[in-house]
């Protein structure tokens, strides 16, 4: 975001406004995409047509079959959803874990201040690829691929709680210390009352930009992940599982349509990230 | 009492890692069998099967007398001593990162330098970035290793779009402060404005981003080794956790955990707050 919002203030002739517009119609687009495909599509992500493998797009096949004879269309579609929805389940999770967490470091005192930061620079120096590969070694072989996939993410999420709750914390400690806590402070509110009426309302908006910055984290981790063969796994589809056709050579010129996961995600990513920075504004 | 609670904090990372990958092995399924193909805490020992643990803290007490000593116990899958694996590699790591370090940030500050100057490049810059960061890194990797381009330049072209981000706030915190605001007020020539009223008073914040940007570099590591089949540390790691082989991630997951952590306190020592 930081260089989305570098870019913008730099170079960009429209306000932020019509950003977060722009963003949002196309996030709109790929969310109707995602949600229409399997409607639309006439074949299962799972089928295989043998006599089919690693066809060009045409009428009966709309952007070609993989090696194994599956629809490439059904397959971006449907693996678009799983990662997209179980990136969005973690990021909220982790938004939650964030908020929990970063209201107690800011509002809990010096003791509970100190263990937060401490909590913040743990999780924050652990190398997150490392991690996720000594979880995945030690899942039992037998481990479906949906529990595969929910572990992934979840771990994923695990990670990801620590900047936002940072965040959190750093603006919910400014909020403390601003005029409208002091003038209701005045007033007689204290406690939960306070945290309910005056600090909840103003922590939404951090929180939801936090969201939107996890999200395409996620999803790009994910893919990453599903390149080096450690993301979701066969047989269910996923943007990063269909990437690893590309590591081949020839792939990308003889069949550029394998590039539609890289650019979905691309598009889905930037999207998330100029609304993030609208959200912020 | 700041570098104090810097270190504490330092070794109460590594701690933690230990213990929750002491307590992984520990629990990993198959603990109780007596197969050395499986990644148990007791195939751990140099002798795979000869050493047996009465409890999870006799096991951690024994591991970590076997980091001290620089051993680190033996590879399920190579068979061979995890220090022994880990010297063979990191050569080719070090080259790797050092490389790669040393092009992001050439290309971070070229970029920031030129913008200075010519605007348009500023813009290229960040759109270039943007695009990099909102595309998976083994992507980006593939895409130039198909290209015939060096690993490490993949690296490079990974991180350098956080650096320059890192440096460009740098630099925009720096240009609104009170003395270079004085200095373009008495008509100071661009190069002078950007050595002495930029840079110099940043050196410190600049180490800060030096140590940041090696966590950076570590995490792209990963994809360019294994996808550009380098023989280095991060296609190590993504081997053990083919062969299931747990000591060895252990070990390589450690020593990551205490660079990062390094370099975070080497940020937090040169005042810039880390990540």
């Amino acid at each position: 975001m930081r260089i989305l919002g570098l870019l913008h203030t730099r170079c960009l002739p429209f306000s932020r406004g019509h950003m977060k517009n722009l963003a949002s119609m196309v996030l709109s687009g790929v969310v109707l995409l995602l949600v229409a495909g399997p409607v639309v599509s006439r074949h299962d992500y799972a089928a295989q047509d043998r006599d089919l493998i690693l066809s060009s797009p045409g009428s009966e096949h709309w952007l070609g079959t993989d090696s194994l004879g599956r629809d490439n269309f059904a397959r971006f579609v449907v693996g678009g959803r799983l990662s997209v929805v179980m990136a969005a389940t973690a990021a909220g999770g982790a938004c939650a874990v964030a908020a929990f967490v970063g209201t107690i470091g800011a509002l809990g005192g010096s003791a509970a201040r100190t263990a937060t930061a401490i909590v913040f620079d743990v999780m924050l120096s652990t190398p997150w690829y490392l991690l996720v590969f000594v979880i995945r070694a030690v899942l039992p072989l037998d481990t479906s691929a949906g529990v595969t996939a929910a572990v992934t993410f979840g771990i994923l999420g695990f990670i990801g709680w620590a900047h936002g709750a940072r965040a959190i914390r750093d603006a919910v400690l400014g909020m403390v210390t601003g005029p409208w806590i002091r003038q209701a402070r005045a007033t007689g509110a204290a406690g939960f009352t306070l945290w309910r009426a005056h600090i909840v309302p103003n922590v939404g908006p951090v929180l939801v930009t936090q969201f939107l910055l996890l999200l395409p984290t996620l999803m790009l981790g994910e893919a990453t992940l599903g390149m080096l063969g450690l993301g979701i796994p066969e047989p269910l589809p996923s943007w990063g599982g269909s990437l690893v056709e590309l590591v081949q050579t020839n792939t990308v010129l003889e069949r550029p349509w394998a590039l539609v996961p890289a650019l979905l995600l691309a598009i889905s990513s930037i999207s998330l990230r100029a609304l993030a920075g609208g959200e912020s504004s | 009492m700041r570098l104090a609670l810097s270190c504490s904090r330092f070794f109460l990372t590594l701690a933690t890692a230990y213990v929750l990958l002491t307590a992984l092995l520990w629990y990993a399924p198959g603990r109780d069998l007596d197969e050395s193909l499986w990644g148990t805490a007791q195939t751990l020992a140099n002798e795979p099967g000869a050493r047996t643990f009465s409890s999870y803290f006799e096991f951690t007490r024994w591991y970590a007398s076997e980091l001290v000593h620089g051993r680190g116990g033996t590879s399920i899958q190579f068979g061979v001593p995890v220090s022994e694996l880990i010297a063979e590699r990191a050569s080719t790591t070090l080259t790797n990162a050092w490389r790669g370090f040393a092009a992001a940030w050439v290309m971070a500050l070229t970029a920031g330098v030129a913008a200075h100057f010519w605007p348009g490049i500023g813009r290229l810059a960040l759109g270039a970035g943007s695009v990099v960061l909102s595309l998976p890194a083994a992507f980006v990797v593939v895409a130039l290793a198909l290209n015939g381009v060096a690993p490490w330049v993949g690296l490079a072209v990974c991180v350098w779009p956080k650096t320059y981000a890192y440096w460009q706030t740098l630099l925009q915190m720096a240009r609104k402060r009170a003395h270079v605001l004085a200095l373009l007020a008495q008509g100071a020539g661009p190069w002078r404005l950007q050595w002495h009223a930029i840079w110099l008073p940043n050196t410190r914040q600049l180490f800060g981003l030096l140590a940041v940007s090696v966590p950076l570099v570590l995490g792209a590591l990963i994809p360019v080794e294994v996808l550009c089949d380098q023989h280095g540390l991060g296609q190590l790691a993504w081997r053990a956790v083919a062969g299931r082989d747990l000591p060895l991630l252990t070990a390589l997951t450690l020593l990551f955990t205490a660079v990062t952590s390094g370099m975070s306190l080497l940020a937090e020592t040169a005042g810039l707050e880390a990540k």
